[in-house]
């Protein structure tokens, strides 16, 4: 959990469109599935019909490439929860999971926020309304992208109203001494 | 006709490797046992402590370790067949 400063509040966490979580169910039927549909299509085929029945004598082995392939799946998964973006209504906190031995958690205050840029990529992209938005921040030219963020046009209008807001916070002592 | 034929000595073959390896099979088994152990282990150690939230930590830990064991247990059934075959 991403530890939050005391008047801070999370106004929302971002992740990556469903679609790619989708995509990794999908190859974890076809993992399930597929040998099944093999040892079907080659008890079909007559040329094939003997070594079906072989095929079956390895039955005892399918639980156990199950446990291989949900266990692959759940690391999909949990790369996919754990690669996150957190806005509050401070900061921007990125927590991206680079590997099982390799986190990284850096954020930076709304009002370091310089330009953000949204790219929506392609036709599957523009369909399912997802995109990368990038972050130019003031500190030394560093940059934050957001890789296939669901709905980007929205998120940047959140993040755009929470740096206005920080901005004109910042800007309101000043404009009472002038 | 030879198609046929060299299916069934294929047959034969993988067959006779089932009968005759059972150990085989067994270091197979407890290879993927342990690669699957210490990935559980990673796994559970992330979920418990890098959890987004406590909540959704709790219910993938949960959905994770029940999958797994029911599958464990297929598997280690799965072994026993074999030698029950063999």
């Amino acid at each position: 959990m991403v530890p939050l400063e005391s008047d801070e509040t999370s106004l929302k966490e971002v992740r990556a469109h469903p679609i790619f979580l989708a995509l990794d169910a999908l190859t974890l039927l076809t993992c399930i599935v597929g040998p099944i549909l093999i040892v079907i299509i080659l008890s079909i085929l007559p040329v094939t019909r003997g070594l079906s029945g072989t095929l079956l004598s390895f039955w005892p082995i399918y639980p156990l490439w199950l446990l291989v392939c949900w266990g692959n799946f759940f690391v999909s998964l949990t790369f996919y929860f754990m690669r996150y973006l957190v806005i509050t209504n401070e900061r921007i906190i990125e927590v991206e999971q680079k590997g099982f031995f390799n986190r990284e958690v850096s954020s930076f205050r709304l009002e370091n926020i310089q330009d953000i840029t949204v790219d929506v990529h392609g036709i599957v992209a523009s369909v399912l309304d997802y995109g990368d938005i990038q972050i130019q921040t003031a500190s030394k030219d560093r940059s934050f992208t957001i890789k296939n963020a669901p709905h980007p046009e929205s998120l940047k209008l959140l993040i755009s109203q929470e740096h206005e807001r920080v901005m004109k916070r910042f800007m309101a002592p000043q404009t009472s001494i002038l | 006709m030879l198609d046929q034929e060299i299916i069934r000595k294929a047959s034969d073959h993988f067959g006779s490797v089932i009968q005759l390896s059972p150990i085989l099979f067994w270091l197979i088994f407890l290879a993927v046992f342990a690669v699957t152990a210490f990935q559980a282990a990673i796994i559970v150690y992330h979920w418990y402590v890098y959890a987004p939230n406590k909540k959704m930590g709790a219910n993938m830990l949960l959905l994770y370790t029940v999958v797994s064991g029911v599958l464990l247990i297929l598997s280690v059934i799965g072994g026993f067949s074999i030698i029950a075959f063999t």
